[in-house]
């Protein structure tokens, strides 16, 4: 991967910390360096806004805003990446709901990509590589 | 049929869909469904009493064989059985942390070690290690998940245990948003192992839609 994309701010927003430690470490191996973390959709807007991030990778089953609501609210308030302002922030959901609805209301709400859990290291790779671009 | 029965036969098909297969619990429910269904007027207390009655020792029985309570236990205990789950949600996250840290040592030691070989090696166990640690997550779900569903029924319990000795309790709780429906509907935690779609169907639908 090239180093500047390697070296875009990432936000993981999951309300399982040991869940956000799996996937930094796994971001870690790939090569990127500055990977963020929030509990639940409202930390992760609060620091959308305060901040500059070039990808979201979310959960789905958070309290008080899950990661439905948190796209929703991205893609309506038109949230762009902080490298190019033309583009609406990229957003994987990495969730363990997998029911048809899910994927259809996800990608109607404007997601770029979706993860079933448990997933392996090279699923995220391929999935961060359809949403970045290759490199 | 009046609205008050509707809402009990409701009431009772959602504990219904709760109780898998087991019929020491199913029957009971599935009788006071149909008694309220074949009478055109509302059940007497007295035969609904008995009929409730009757659910009330099988899930009795059936919290004897999750927490091992003494059998005289009453549905104020309940609570326990979500505090169990909470206790193997907060082991299983314990151990898991450890095995994180192991695995994260090891990765930082790799960068010290003047083999590639050897590095390569180990880096792709340390992956497996952080995707089999994926289980910990789902886990929690599942067991939140029964935890839930323990205290609906719970609430449903105490509720019509309530109103059996007290009249007219009129306290019903709002009815939910549109909303909070929508969500609601969306949220089902992880599937079982032999309904679970692959990455490969998921992608599938993903692309389609």
């Amino acid at each position: 991967m090239s180093n500047a994309i390697l070296n875009i701010n990432i936000l993981v927003v999951d309300d399982y910390p040991t869940m956000r430690r799996i996937i930094k470490n796994l971001l870690s191996q790939l090569g990127f360096v500055n990977i963020y973390e929030a509990g639940n959709g409202e930390e992760a807007i609060s620091q959308i806004k305060n901040g500059s991030f070039n990808l979201i990778i979310s959960d789905w089953n958070m309290e008080p805003m899950n990661g439905l609501q948190l796209i929703q609210q991205i893609r309506t308030e038109n949230i762009k990446c902080t490298n190019d302002n033309t583009k609406p922030i990229p957003f994987i959901m990495v969730t363990a709901e997998s029911k048809t609805e899910n994927v259809v209301e996800a990608k109607k709400a404007g997601v770029n990509n979706y993860i079933v859990k448990p997933f392996n290291a090279a699923t995220l790779k391929q999935k961060l590589e359809s949403v970045l671009g290759t490199f | 049929m009046s609205s008050e029965k509707q809402k009990v036969i409701e009431s009772l098909d959602s504990i219904l869909k709760t109780c898998g297969n087991d019929q020491a619990i199913k029957t009971p429910i599935e009788s006071c469904i149909s008694l309220l269904k074949g009478n055109p007027n509302l059940l007497s207390q007295t035969e609904l009493k008995s009929e409730f009655s009757n659910i009330v020792e099988k899930f009795e029985a059936f919290k004897v064989e999750l927490l091992g309570t003494p059998e005289n236990s009453k549905i104020a205990k309940l609570p326990q059985a979500g505090e169990e789950l909470t206790e193997v949600i907060k082991q299983t996250e314990e151990s898991t942390d450890l095995i994180l840290t192991c695995a994260e040592k090891i990765q930082s030691i790799c960068q010290n070690i003047n083999n590639k070989e050897l590095e390569d090696s180990l880096l792709e166990e340390t992956t497996k290690i952080f995707e089999a640690c994926n289980f910990q997550d789902l886990t929690s779900q599942r067991i939140t998940k029964v935890g839930k569903i323990l205290t609906e029924i719970e609430k449903f319990l105490g509720n019509w245990e309530n109103k059996f000795s007290i009249n007219s309790n009129n306290n019903q709780k709002a009815s939910s948003t549109t909303d909070e429906d929508f969500h609601k509907k969306l949220l089902n935690g992880p599937a079982t192992q032999k309904d679970a779609p692959s990455q490969d169907n998921i992608d599938d639908l993903f692309n389609e839609t």
